[in-house]
């Protein structure tokens, strides 16, 4: 389960998060949703690790652990994933051979002997296949010269390899059109289980046509200030956020 | 958190793990130079008159010659007269006829380094000539070549026994008054490496070289001169260590490569010589010049070199494109941290028609490290359909270190295509922490990215250089999938 | 008699206040003592100023200008015309000149406010300072000071045309230009230096613009010098916090031209654009220098040069990009992309980088090479004859560059030194072929 409790964060002292509450169950679909700017991205990175961020007050755990006191590599050890909206391109590092690094280190962490080479190559053209990425991009730098729809895809290939138990989808839509989106979400769904939790942060609802959520909640300002059931996402398409934001003030 | 910068550096801040040095008696001359230590140095080489006299005549030109001062570094003059500029392990008086007669500490230093001189390492297939300071202390799988008609020896042996040879070639690729350092070498090299391989002959095996510097305020001149007659092909491996000492040492070697018709001369070098402490004491000052001559028609020269070692690097291995369709290839990886300083890169003189030429340089700057390219690519009126590419990337880690790239192109034909590209970036924290998030450490993730940055170079060196070549930059091998 | 000691006899000003006799002279003490370059200069390495040296030059006097045949007619612009380095109001049009404007000639200032005019002409005396610049200072007899005042839009461009008149005897031009451009300013400066007369000229020309927080400043240079015509022009850009600066440098004609641009970006959020194109025909030689100087986190640098050599022409092209120790978030890229036209012609470029810092990301590439087989074979089989096609391949390599420059009348200058050397290409652009 993870639970986040009156987080405060700020990035160069300025407060982006101002006293945020989450829970997130296993096996749950939660979406967040949100003006720009309201923080969406910043909650990902915190969950994730990513530095340059100060928590200032709060906690974030996960399954009991306390997330914030881990590596960034230690909380992927510990199940948590994070596609990002924009994925980095890393020249000369193989696609393929980043990830059997990435397999091998969570492995490591937990104790657990290194995957042969035979069951992850097979492991990966399975997931290939799945996920309908194009063979040749396997070899390809990691997201170099990618187009957007294929860096998009390639998260979820990730994603389908290292079968994360806590799964940050970070605008995965974004710059997607309506077939691309189609096949992410085909992806995503492959991967929702009883054991798996998933927090998709968009600012569209169309993604949750095809990512159907238990919950919805409206990030505004730092804070959680709305939750509701899947219908108060199409409630934010058709009113926008504004009577959210006064309410909230 | 530990943020990337230190973790990094930590990384790069490993001691150097071929500092030892070996408690030998040394046959040394007195320091100095003049024209004296000359004829003793080739007395004590027993040496033919024309060769002293072409050292003689090398001297001349020294001496009227002022040290280069263009190059991106900075080093507090060097005391020609404080160096000594012969000294030979003793107990090489009577010259070892088989291994057993080598001085065991000797083996025992080269073990240390890892090199194959035993025979069972020997049937890795690794012929080896070892230089030790200034003299030639062993060559290894002699006869097999000799069966070849493939001549490798130390240099002395082949003033003796291949004076032809020698006196056709010698300094004719790179002529005594060249450039200083050349000049210097030309006068007092004491030994180094000969190889000839006959026409239409195949090197049955890569050679190599193991150079080392020992004795202290010792400077090591070697020379080498490789020669791949008409439709030959040899691959020729040269490595580099010295041990840790305060002071700087200065290593001023000359490197000649003549291929003829459609011959062919891989040339590699992993050079670790020592880089000094963190705070940039002591050192080689690696004043190197090598050059290969592409004077057959499609012929090919391909330098490719690792160098991470060196308080300074001053070197520029280049092709002269004489033959018609010749082709000149120069790959480098330089690592500069702590103090270091590399002024490196290449010429390409295109002279011949169709005559191609790719350079392909990648250097790492980290600590205080600053790092500099500097490459010509000239492209003669005589050229015709030349064709150059040039990659040029600098990589930064740290926010002390210096990145510089001097690229000069000239052209004076209208049919040629030169293209040179160039980048300097920093790893970025963003790729840093896609990795980590992924699930790979820190230092793995530092790993990954330097190899990849690499690459390209690695690629092009012999199997077991590119290991230690990338073990020497702290890359653990990425797994082959598939 | 050797170059600096023939222009020692000329030098600048005359009756002029002890203050600005004393820089003049300091600046002159400052070229002597540097010299005249020579190959052997790394900054020289491919410009040979010797033929230089071997004449005779005169400091110009008065000289009359045919003008007829002044160039740039039909650009909508407020004017002003030097000749010889002297201002000539008769043929210039500063009618309307909008408030926010001053332009006031150097010889007014050093009678109004000495102190300013051996403050500023010092700064080509310093150490830092390039030795033709130095020398410009030195004997730069007038000269343009142009001050922006905060917050003025230009709407129009300001054209300021140096000419040089041929005397017969070697004549030495020192044409002077500084533009002050206020806060949040904006102004477009064209520069136009052309030769007119019989005889050997050497143009010495110095610019200096200074860019206020926040302001643009878009300053296109042209050089059309004679055959006769030597031209050495050296600019300072300093680009202030916030502010948008851009070169664009136009080599279209002279026998021997260098020109060094030199920017320095020496506050946070600068952004530099220098873009150039260069012709080097027949017994023409053109060097560009660029030097740009990251002194400032945030900024920002690009440039674009584009150079054809044809006959027996050269050019050259050198750019350095400088990122001082400590300078972060830096973004520089360079491009020198070349064209032969000739086997007798040569290019020789040289980008470097030199990079103390650590954020950044800095790209530079260089190309040289001749018009591309295919596409003339590809033009040819569409039916465009050889010659024509070869004339708009070699448009074509410079036209994208040339067509960002938002004036017509000053693109009309480009093709027209283009359709000079390619007849047939005049009617293509015109749009008459059939």
């Amino acid at each position: 389960m993870l639970r986040i409790e009156n987080l405060h964060a700020e990035i160069d002292g300025k407060p982006i998060l101002r006293g945020l509450n989450l829970t997130i169950g296993k096996g749950e679909v939660h979406a967040i949703m949100g003006p720009n700017g309201s923080g969406k991205s910043t909650l990902s990175y915190l969950i994730a690790g990513r530095p340059g961020y100060t928590v200032t007050e709060g906690s974030i755990t996960w399954n009991g652990k306390d997330l914030l006191a881990l590596e960034p590599e230690e909380r992927a050890g510990e199940g948590v994933f994070l596609a990002f909206q924009y994925p980095v391109e890393i020249p000369g590092v193989n696609n393929v051979y980043m990830l059997r690094a990435a397999v091998n280190g969570i492995r490591k962490y937990r104790g657990e002997a290194e995957i042969s080479a035979v069951d992850f190559l097979n492991l990966v053209k399975t997931r290939t296949r799945e996920i309908g990425l194009k063979e040749s991009l396997l070899n390809r730098p990691v997201n170099q010269g990618f187009s957007g729809g294929e860096k998009k895809r390639n998260e979820v290939f990730q994603m389908s390899i290292l079968e994360p138990s806590l799964a940050i989808l970070d605008e995965t839509d974004s710059g997607l059109d309506i077939d691309a989106l189609r096949i992410v979400a085909d992806g995503v769904n492959r991967l929702r289980s009883p054991d798996r939790a998933f927090m998709v942060v968009t600012h569209y609802q169309r993604l949750l046509d095809y990512i159907v959520p238990d919950h919805v909640h409206v990030l505004a300002d730092g804070r959680i200030v709305k939750s509701g059931p899947r219908e108060l996402a199409l409630e934010l398409e058709a009113k926008g956020y504004d009577w959210l934001l006064e309410d909230a003030a | 958190m530990a943020t990337p910068q230190t973790e990094v550096s930590e990384l790069l801040n490993r001691k150097y793990d071929a500092g030892f040095y070996t408690d030998i008696e040394q046959d040394q001359a007195p320091p100095g130079l003049s024209e004296d230590i000359i004829r003793l140095i080739s007395r004590k080489k027993d040496e033919p008159e024309w060769m002293l006299q072409w050292r003689l005549r090398a001297f001349e030109r020294w001496q009227k010659m002022a040290e280069p001062e263009w190059a991106h570094v900075h080093y507090p003059p060097i005391d020609y007269q404080a160096l000594c500029y012969y000294s030979a392990p003793k107990s090489r008086t009577d010259a070892p006829k088989s291994l057993d007669e080598v001085d065991p500490k000797l083996l025992e230093t080269y073990e240390k380094l890892g090199i194959p001189l035993e025979e069972q390492k020997m049937l890795a297939g690794v012929a080896v000539d070892v230089v030790f300071d200034s003299v030639s202390v062993h060559t290894t799988f002699k006869e097999k070549l000799a069966a070849a008609g493939v001549i490798f020896c130390s240099f002395s042996e082949a003033v003796r026994e291949h004076p032809d040879l020698v006196r056709k070639y010698l300094g004719s690729v790179v002529p005594q008054g060249d450039n200083y350092f050349a000049a210097l070498n030309s006068a007092v090299f004491s030994d180094g490496s000969f190889v000839y391989i006959p026409p239409n002959t195949r090197c049955p095996m890569e050679l190599s070289t193991y150079f080392r510097i020992n004795a202290m305020n010792t400077g090591q001149f070697e020379r080498t001169l490789v020669i791949a007659d008409a439709g030959s092909y040899v691959s020729y491996l040269e490595g580099c260590t010295a041990p840790q000492r305060d002071e700087n040492q200065l290593h001023a070697a000359v490197v000649e490569l003549v291929a003829l018709d459609d011959a062919e001369i891989k040339y590699s070098t992993v050079q670790n010589w020592y880089p000094g402490d963190e705070e940039g004491r002591g050192g080689i000052y690696n004043f190197v010049t090598k050059r290969g001559d592409c004077r057959g028609r499609n012929s090919k020269i391909s330098w490719t070199q690792v160098e991470t070692g060196s308080a300074i690097t001053w070197k520029y291995p280049s092709c002269v494109l004489k033959g018609e369709n010749s082709v000149g290839e120069f790959y480098s990886v330089a690592v500069t941290h702590h103090r270091q300083q590399a002024d490196t890169g290449t010429k390409m003189i295109h002279l011949g028609r169709n005559t191609r030429s790719t350079i392909i340089s990648k250097g790492i700057s980290a600590g205080r490290g600053q790092n500099a390219y500097r490459g010509l690519v000239r492209i003669a009126k005589s050229a015709e359909n030349a064709r150059n590419y040039t990659q040029c990337d600098s990589l930064l880690m740290g926010s002390e270190c210096g990145a510089h790239t001097f690229p000069y192109v000239e052209v004076r034909n209208a049919s040629a295509k030169v293209e040179h590209e160039a980048s300097t970036s920093k790893i970025s924290e963003d790729q840093l922490f896609y990795l980590r998030s992924r699930g790979i450490g820190n230092e793995d993730a530092v790993n990954l990215i330097v190899n990849g940055f690499c690459k390209e170079v690695f690629k092009e060196l012999p199997m077991e250089f590119a290991v230690e070549a990338q073990k020497l930059l702290n890359i653990t091998l990425e797994g082959a999938v598939g | 008699m050797g170059l600096m000691e023939s222009l020692a006899r000329d030098l600048g000003g005359g009756e002029e206040p002890g203050a600005v006799q004393a820089v003049r002279e300091a600046a002159f003490r400052r070229a002597l003592a540097q010299g005249v370059p020579s190959p052997r200069d790394e900054d020289w390495r491919y410009t040979d100023l010797s033929s230089l040296s071997g004449q005779e030059f005169r400091a110009a006097r008065a000289g009359r200008l045919d003008q007829n045949s002044l160039p740039l007619k039909d650009l909508d612009a407020w004017r002003l015309v030097f000749v010889n380095g002297r201002f000539a109001p008769s043929l210039s049009d500063l009618s309307a000149l909008p408030a926010g404007i001053t332009v006031r000639l150097l010889e007014e200032m050093s009678r109004q406010d000495p102190q300013w005019l051996a403050e500023h002409l010092s700064r080509q005396a310093s150490p830092e300072a390039r030795t033709f610049a130095a020398l410009n200072a030195a004997a730069a007899p007038d000269g343009l000071h142009v001050e922006v005042a905060p917050g003025t839009q230009v709407e129009k461009p300001l054209l300021v045309i140096f000419a040089t008149i041929g005397a017969g005897t070697p004549t030495l031009v020192s044409p002077h230009l500084h533009l002050q451009a206020g806060r949040h300013s904006r102004i477009e400066l064209v520069e136009l230096h052309l030769t007119q007369g019989a005889g050997s000229t050497l143009t010495n020309a110095h610019t200096r613009v200074d860019t206020g927080d926040g302001a643009s400043v878009f300053h296109y240079r042209a050089v059309w010098e004679g055959s006769e015509g030597s031209h050495i022009g050296s600019v300072q850009i300093n680009v202030g916090r916030d502010s948008r600066a851009e070169n664009f440098s136009l080599v279209l004609s002279g026998r021997m031209v260098r020109v060094d641009i030199d920017g320095a970006l020496a506050a946070p959020g600068g952004e530099l654009k220098l873009n150039g194109v260069f012709v080097a025909g027949p017994n023409q030689h053109v060097d560009h220098h660029t030097r740009v100087d990251h002194a400032a986190s945030h900024t920002t640098s690009d440039e674009v040069y584009k150079g054809i050599a044809d006959g027996n022409g050269r050019g050259v092209f050198n750019g350095r990009v400088l990122v001082r120790e400590g300078v972060e978030k830096v973004v520089a890229t360079q491009a020198s992309n070349n064209l032969l036209l000739s086997s007798d012609a040569e290019i020789d470029a040289k980008p470097e980088l030199e990079i103390y810092a650590n954020d950044l990301r800095c790209a530079h590439g260089a190309t040289v090479g001749q018009l591309d087989d295919d596409s003339l074979f590809y033009l040819r089989s569409r039916g465009v004859p050889a010659v024509e096609a070869r004339a708009l391949l070699i448009y074509g390599f410079v036209q994208s560059l040339v067509e960002s420059i938002p004036h017509p009348a000053l693109q009309a200058l480009v093709t027209a030194r283009f359709a000079e050397a390619n007849p047939s290409l005049a009617k293509l652009l015109a749009g008459d072929y059939t």
